[in-house]
């Protein structure tokens, strides 16, 4: 809202007085001035309580008495106050008072002298502030629940520990997972999903940029995903259906990277189907061995009636299956390493054999709060732990 | 017509003369220059051009909201029938333009 649309007789002040006799003045002037919400309390009573009470957009201190200290108790309420948005101006002619009043972040001192009109339009420009401050910050309030309860959201979005549980148990391989948004919301999901006794499915998805419009997306490829679910599909089947609707559900300039690959534990194979994705990284604890899955493929939204090539990796015993966001290719700067071609066999050496997730997830520790990621990051690790 | 700019990551440089425009990005196109972007994908539908030619050979870095707005310069060349080449693509960029198969959507010429 515009300064010039806040009225005076929408205001509440509280005058604040040092001199009980003098304390209706001020009163009296602002009244004649349309400001109508005025409440009038001498120094003596119980202030601070008075205020958290009354909850004014402005305190007026109105200096009359010289010799009880104004400015002690500008500096109390101000110090009282100081996380809130109250604003306090300071009404006196006590000149040598003013530099001190400053001093304790007073949003204005005037002196009675001052011209009716110039007095109104200073005391509206405060109020204004102090009023938008007010409702931003209980904007701020509603969208940080908001946002709390779509996270919880998308949290359940992805696979729960009683899915994974009974992945693991009945594949015989180990899943974890870091899932980490960058903002308040994730433009990344992840999936998995059991096909039949020795088969499984995995996916990951990453929309364009990040924040909101990318977590609303994510809910659409779930959504879309649980529509196939009943379909028999190959991955390439699945990426070309896809692609088809979110190319009618997407906007030009968005589109997602998707790789959804089908872990045959019987033939110890990875057949899957990739969208510009990351490449899959299959890493040997025991030979150090480390392959990377060709993952290039247009993205989907952008064009209808793409074909997806059909891919397949054959894994070993004790290897770990990688999928990732593309945030781990390019965050040497967030978390001091990257999975780009020319790091990543620094990477495993690094990681001598240990599990990746527990790795970054100490790294992201060690950042701490300082950590600001530059994207969202997810990461998927399934480790194969026998041969069939 | 001939415009520059200037910014903490994107910098550009439009340059149109007789139907042919000439566009060259320099430095990192990520999500902070979308605002920055429009300029490119305004300069597209201008005058009446039929050749754009986007220069990415001094283009150090491309995320996936810098391709996105590739997508977008496409779609208005595409609706004011102007022909666009993708020229020169170096390291990470010409990378994740291979990864996504954009050749299959954008002449780029190496």
């Amino acid at each position: 809202m515009a300064y010039q649309q806040t009225k005076p007789q929408d205001a509440s002040i509280l005058i604040v007085c040092n001199h009980q006799t003098n304390i209706c003045n001020l009163s009296k002037i602002l009244t004649n001035l349309s400001f109508m919400n005025i409440t009038c309390i001498d120094c003596d009573g119980d202030l601070m309580d008075e205020i958290q009470d009354e909850r004014p957009d402005l305190v007026i201190v109105h200096d009359v008495n010289p010799g009880k200290n104004a400015i002690k108790l500008l500096a109390q309420i101000r110090q009282h106050f100081s996380q809130t948005e109250l604003a306090i101006v300071m009404y006196s002619d006590n000149y040598s008072a003013r530099e001190e009043a400053w001093m304790h972040n007073i949003s204005d001192y005037i002196e009675p002298c001052v011209r009716a009109n110039e007095l109104k339009s200073r005391l509206i420009f405060h109020i204004h502030n102090a009023q938008e401050l007010k409702r931003l910050k209980n904007f701020e309030c509603m969208m940080k629940g908001d946002i709390r309860s779509a996270l919880s959201l998308q949290y359940s979005l992805m696979p729960q520990k009683k899915v994974l549980t009974e992945i693991q148990k009945k594949y015989q391989v180990k899943v974890g997972y870091l899932f980490k948004p960058c903002q308040y919301l994730s433009g990344d999901l992840w999936g998995i999903l059991p096909l039949d006794e020795h088969r499984f499915g995995v996916w990951i998805c990453d929309f364009v940029s990040k924040g909101l419009h990318a977590a609303l997306s994510t809910f659409r490829i779930h959504t879309l995903i649980k529509d196939q679910e009943k379909n028999q599909f190959t991955p390439s089947l699945l990426l070309q259906t896809l692609n088809n609707k979110l190319k009618n559900l997407l906007a030009v300039g968005n589109f997602a990277t998707f790789l959804y690959g089908v872990v045959d534990i019987r033939h110890n194979t990875f057949t899957y189907a990739a969208a510009g994705s990351t490449s899959p990284i299959f890493y040997n604890k025991k030979t150090k061995k480390i392959t990377l899955g060709d993952s290039s493929g247009l993205p989907l939204g952008i064009e209808t009636g793409i074909k997806y090539a059909e891919r397949s990796v054959k894994f070993d015993k004790d290897t770990s299956l990688l999928l990732y966001s593309d945030l781990l290719w390019e965050c040497l700067d967030d978390l001091g390493f990257s999975f780009d071609d020319d790091d990543i066999h620094h990477f495993f050496k690094t990681l001598d054999g240990q599990p990746v997730i527990p790795y970054v997830e100490k790294k992201l520790d060690d950042k701490n709060e300082k950590l600001a990621l530059s994207d969202d990051l997810t990461l998927i690790e399934v480790t194969f732990q026998q041969s069939y | 017509m001939n415009k520059q700019s200037q910014g903490v990551s994107m910098k550009y440089a439009i340059d149109s003369t007789l139907g042919n425009l000439h566009i060259t990005i320099k430095g990192r196109l990520t999500y902070t220059d979308y605002n920055n972007f429009n300029y490119i994908t305004n300069a597209v539908g201008e005058h009446e051009n039929q050749q754009c030619i986007i220069d990415l050979s001094e283009l150090d870095f491309i995320d996936s909201a810098g391709m996105g707005m590739l997508l977008m310069a496409r779609d208005k060349a595409f609706r004011h029938k102007v022909q666009i080449t993708i020229k020169s693509p170096q390291g990470q960029v010409g990378k994740m333009l291979e990864l996504g198969k954009f050749d299959t959507i954008f002449l780029i010429e190496h």
